[in-house]
């Protein structure tokens, strides 16, 4: 069971940027994130790629999940399936 | 449950032990599997010299595969 996905969640349900990159395995960049200014899920949503490269986020693989995590935020924002 | 394209590649090098690490690191499909290099396998936590170089060839022949 180890690969099924886990189903995505909404920037709502996280209260921090920490908890959000803890969820996705990403916990190590939380430092990095908070020292450039994205502090709040609402700075987070506006990341692009070329910010993370800025950041020293440079494994593709890491990448590709930050990404992936954010258009999926987005998605689920736009579908209304996050409460406001 | 999914069966996903990285656990079945790893399986046919006989790694699959690292699946999971693979997708948790988002190395989760065979194109983001390409651009692997030596710092994406330290993420991994692949430290096993010969696993690393069964990788690294896998991934050449990944990319002489386009």
């Amino acid at each position: 069971n180890l690969l099924v996905e886990h189903s995505p969640v909404g920037s709502g349900a996280y209260r921090s940027v920490g908890e959000w990159l803890e969820a996705i395995k990403m916990g190590r960049y939380t430092e990095i994130f908070m020292e450039n200014g994205y502090s709040s899920m609402d700075a987070v949503a506006q990341v692009t790629l070329e910010d993370l490269r800025r950041l020293g986020v440079t494994l593709v693989g890491h990448q590709k999940k930050i990404m992936n995590s954010l258009q999926e935020m987005k998605v689920q924002l736009v579908n209304g399936m996050v409460p406001l | 449950m999914c069966t996903n394209i990285v656990y079945e590649w790893l399986r046919t090098l006989q790694l699959p032990q690292y699946a999971e690490s693979f997708v948790d690191n988002g190395y989760d499909d065979l194109e983001v599997c390409k651009q692997i290099g030596d710092p994406d396998l330290d993420a991994i936590g692949v430290a096993v010299p010969h696993h690393r170089r069964r990788i690294h060839d896998a991934v050449r022949r990944l990319k002489e595969a386009d």
